[in-house]
């Protein structure tokens, strides 16, 4: 590693003409304060006034050659983050040589085989999530049509060294077919046809006194892909022999995953609709781990993603060891000129989400579901349990009424165990209805405000809220906003609070600067179905990213 | 392009043959490692708790089960500490806290429950261990040679409550730095309602009578314990230290189910030498 260091230093030294050098950075700041309105005391910040998570990463690219360096340092981690964030230094180092047939790659890196069922290595800033892979990727084309990718390596742990034992290692291969490229007389045709499959292997060694552990883990996946004019199907399948690990609660079930979805889309109109079923799907580097950590597979969620607050307030977490889903979601354009469509057309976006359990039989009379030791339960393919995990059926009107004014329309109608989805097991599932309006008058060219307002109608949890934002813009440098939380119908009167921010932006080439005063009300945010709980706070935000 | 799909298939079979199929018994039971020498190494298992922790009494079974595993070799103690262990209204107001597993807690940072420490060892830098690798983590150093006796000797006086407690400690091997010594009480059978997701185990969301095993009730000599001598320099292999401590057992405990568990550990990384446990009433 130092000799590609040393490689670096030279050749900035000695700029070559193709030679390119391009990274981004960021750093979050938190500086908290007491607030005995919404239960910050001095002993819940513990000294800790400030929380700081910044991170750098450089990449530099010269001909097939590209090597990277990423640093963090999390001083101390921002509230929410797993306190075992708490160091700094290089997260990841790598280097890459790349031909049109062949990319390898030794250091660490991030890949997903197919959906990435069982296998996924990323990246998620905002969650302080990294499962990156420390090890060796090649990927090799051997002819058009044709992929096939082989890894090997430990997963990245926060800042715990990989040590013989001290967690698995992972080894995968995949390989995809673009029948259209391969089979010459396919290629002029309509239908487009991809085929997938990958194998992955885990080893971690079995010292457990108590359990006969698999060293040995493997999982299997096969993908299909075919496109024919508007229509398009996506599906795939994966297997995962015996797994015994602390989030099944050691039993010795095989796992499988499926996710499909098909679509048909033409302008102005579009429809998809996925299904998903998941058991026994947890596939980590460490069985012993319960962090959010170390995952090798990933379930992608089949829900939509809100972006405001109230609508995001509770969102879904997907469930590896067990779920059944589905998703639909219908965007109609009104055309323009239409009556309903107006001067400039109206969009209008209908998405319904549900995912329930699935449903376990026991594998014999004696024995309890899910009993560790043992091979669980049994559950067919198509058994799904009455218990709902999450339901979510929404629609967003979309429209402009002139070149100076916008509206967004919506109204979320959600069913949330948050027992299940947020582990407060004995609580009440969230049963919410939820309105908001988002309102944009462009002022001047440049100038602009943006007003939302929102409303949430709950009778669990903590009851009912009401927000509102207002949004100044001055294009393309500067942002202002004021908005304020309320949650009035909070059963707990002492805790019907506000939660009121100010903030502001500023942009300038590729940095960008905010800047946030007040209070952060407890919640959850989720990426990709993974999930972490923000607790509330209260003080100045502050983030700085700059890209080069 | 044969030779090209021979290779691949070649591998494919490689990450395909990786795969242990594991046939039953999944589990080892019956077996014991209780037996108990003069001298053996013990190994102290740290339960980090709460009685509205969801996933707490699958930790306190999984300790239990290496109990029963390892008998008097392995020693348990439970600390209920942090964000669920705090009295929260009826069925939850035991409060299990103590002013040492609070300030324990704190020194080793754990925020996630259930978590816990195995002899403080810290292997690639980690204290705290998932509970899924407790099991492996004991049977990992539980053979290790023996580096110090312990003993413990007790005298609990029914009428004023005063439990007399004195330790002996010989090193049998050098160790660098000056260790130290601690001494706790815990307490064993404590009924109260705990959290509970999981149905193999008892009821969900609660259990009302859920028995809380080897409570940490109260440091003897300080929350970090004391040197182990007075004078400068490492310890005397073969020399014995005596140290003698006397408390009054509070009224809310129940002197039929008290402990007094000591340790003797590496001031400098907290790693523990040796562990001992004592029921005050054998």
């Amino acid at each position: 590693m130092p000799s590609i260091l040393f490689y670096v230093v030279l050749t900035a030294q000695n700029p070559i003409d193709n030679a390119r050098i391009n990274g981004s950075f960021q750093i979050d700041a938190q500086f908290y304060q007491p607030d005995e309105g919404i239960g910050i005391t001095d002993s819940v910040i513990a000294g800790r006034k400030v929380g700081i998570n910044g991170y750098g990463n450089i990449i530099y690219s010269q001909g097939n050659f590209s090597g990277g360096i990423r640093y963090e340092a999390y001083l101390g981690p921002i509230a929410g983050f797993d306190a075992q964030h708490e160091g700094n230094g290089i997260a990841n180092l790598w280097a890459s040589y790349q031909t049109s047939m062949i990319e390898i790659t030794a250091g660490n890196f991030y890949e997903q085989f197919g959906n990435g069922l069982i296998l996924r290595a990323y990246e998620e800033w905002a969650l302080g999530y990294d499962n990156s892979l420390n090890g060796m990727r090649i990927v090799f084309r051997p002819i058009s049509g044709l992929t096939i990718k082989g890894v090997y390596g430990t997963q990245r742990f926060y800042w715990q060294k990989f040590e013989r034992n001290n967690r698995g290692i992972v080894r995968g291969l995949d390989a995809e077919f673009d029948l259209n490229e391969l089979i010459s007389p396919l290629q002029s045709s309509g239908t487009r046809v991809q085929l997938g499959a990958s194998a992955v292997s885990k080893y971690q060694r079995d010292a457990d006194p108590i359990f006969n552990l698999p060293e040995n883990v493997g999982a299997f996946a096969g993908r299909l892909n075919i496109t024919k004019g508007k229509f398009s199907l996506m599906t795939e399948y994966s297997h995962k022999i015996n797994d015994p690990s602390i989030l099944n609660n050691f039993i010795y079930k095989d796992g499988h995953a499926v996710l499909s979805s098909l679509s048909y889309s033409e302008r102005g109109f579009g429809v998809i609709l996925q299904l998903k079923r998941v058991d026994n799907m947890y596939y980590k580097s460490d069985r012993g781990t319960t962090s959010n950590a170390l995952d090798i597979s990933f379930i992608p969620p089949i829900n939509r993603t809100h972006s405001y607050s109230l609508t995001g307030k509770y969102p879904y977490a997907t469930q590896p060891n067990g779920e059944m889903g589905m998703q639909f979601q219908l965007n109609y354009r009104l055309p323009r000129g239409s009556k309903l469509g107006g001067q400039y057309g109206t969009n209008i976006a209908i998405n319904f989400s549900q995912v329930n359990d699935i449903k376990r039989n026991p594998i014999n009379d004696t024995t309890e579901i899910n009993q560790d030791g043992t091979l669980g339960y049994k559950s067919g393919f198509f058994d799904m349990s009455d218990h709902i995990f999450f339901r979510d059926f929404n629609v967003e009107i979309d429209k402009r009424f002139s070149t100076k004014w916008k509206a967004v329309i919506q109204y979320m109608n959600l069913y949330y165990d948050i027992a299940t989805i947020e582990g407060k097991t004995g609580y009440e599932p969230v049963k919410a209805n939820i309105a908001l309006a988002d309102i944009t008058w462009r002022m001047t060219s440049r100038k602009s405000i943006r007003l939302e307002l929102q409303s949430l109608f709950t009778s669990q949890d903590k009851g009912d809220w009401a927000a509102a934002m207002l949004e100044y813009t001055i294009a393309p440098r500067w942002f202002f906003t004021i908005s304020d939380q309320y949650n009035y119908g909070n059963p707990d009167k002492d805790s019907q609070n506000h939660y009121y921010t100010a903030s502001l932006g500023y942009t300038r080439e590729a940095t960008r600067l905010a800047l946030t005063f007040g209070r952060q009300a407890e919640g959850v945010v989720c990426v990709g179905g993974v999930c972490r709980v923000v607790p509330a706070s209260s003080g100045i935000m502050f983030t700085l990213t700059t890209n080069f | 392009m044969k030779r090209f799909f021979l290779t691949l298939s070649i591998l494919i079979s490689i990450v395909l043959l990786s795969c242990d199929k594991i046939e039953e018994p999944y589990k080892n039971t019956g077996q014991s490692g209780g037996e108990t020498e003069v001298t053996t190494r013990k190994v102290l298992l740290e339960d980090y708790t709460g009685h509205t922790c969801v996933n707490c009494p699958a930790a306190a079974k999984l300790a239990g089960e290496l109990k029963d595993l390892y008998g008097d070799r392995l020693i348990i103690i439970a600390v209920h500490a942090g964000h669920f262990a705090l009295p929260s209204g009826p069925p939850f107001d035991l409060d299990l806290r103590s002013d040492v597993g609070n300030e324990w807690n704190s020194i080793f940072g754990i925020q996630g429950y259930p978590s816990g420490m195995i002899n403080r060892t810290s292997p690639g830098g980690q204290y705290i261990q998932s509970v899924g690798n407790w099991a492996t983590r004991v049977s990992d150093i539980i053979d290790d040679p023996t580096m110090a006796d312990l003993k413990i000797s007790t005298s609990y006086h029914q009428e004023s409550r005063r439990l007399d407690i004195s330790l002996e400690t010989t090193f049998k091997v050098p160790v660098t730095g000056k260790p130290k010594i601690q001494l706790v009480i815990t307490e064993d059978n404590i009924l109260g309602a705990q959290h509970n997701n999981n149905s193999t185990i008892g009821e969900t969301p609660i259990i009302y009578d859920f028995v809380h095993k080897h409570v940490l009730r109260a440091a003897v000599n300080g929350n970090l314990g004391e040197d182990l001598y007075p004078e400068q320099g490492n310890v005397n292999v073969g020399t014995t230290y005596e140290h003698d401590y006397s408390i009054t057992l509070d009224p809310d405990w129940v002197a039929d189910n008290i402990s007094a568990v000591a340790f003797i550990y590496n001031a400098s990384d907290y790693e523990i030498y040796q562990v001992e446990e004592k029921h005050i009433m054998d």
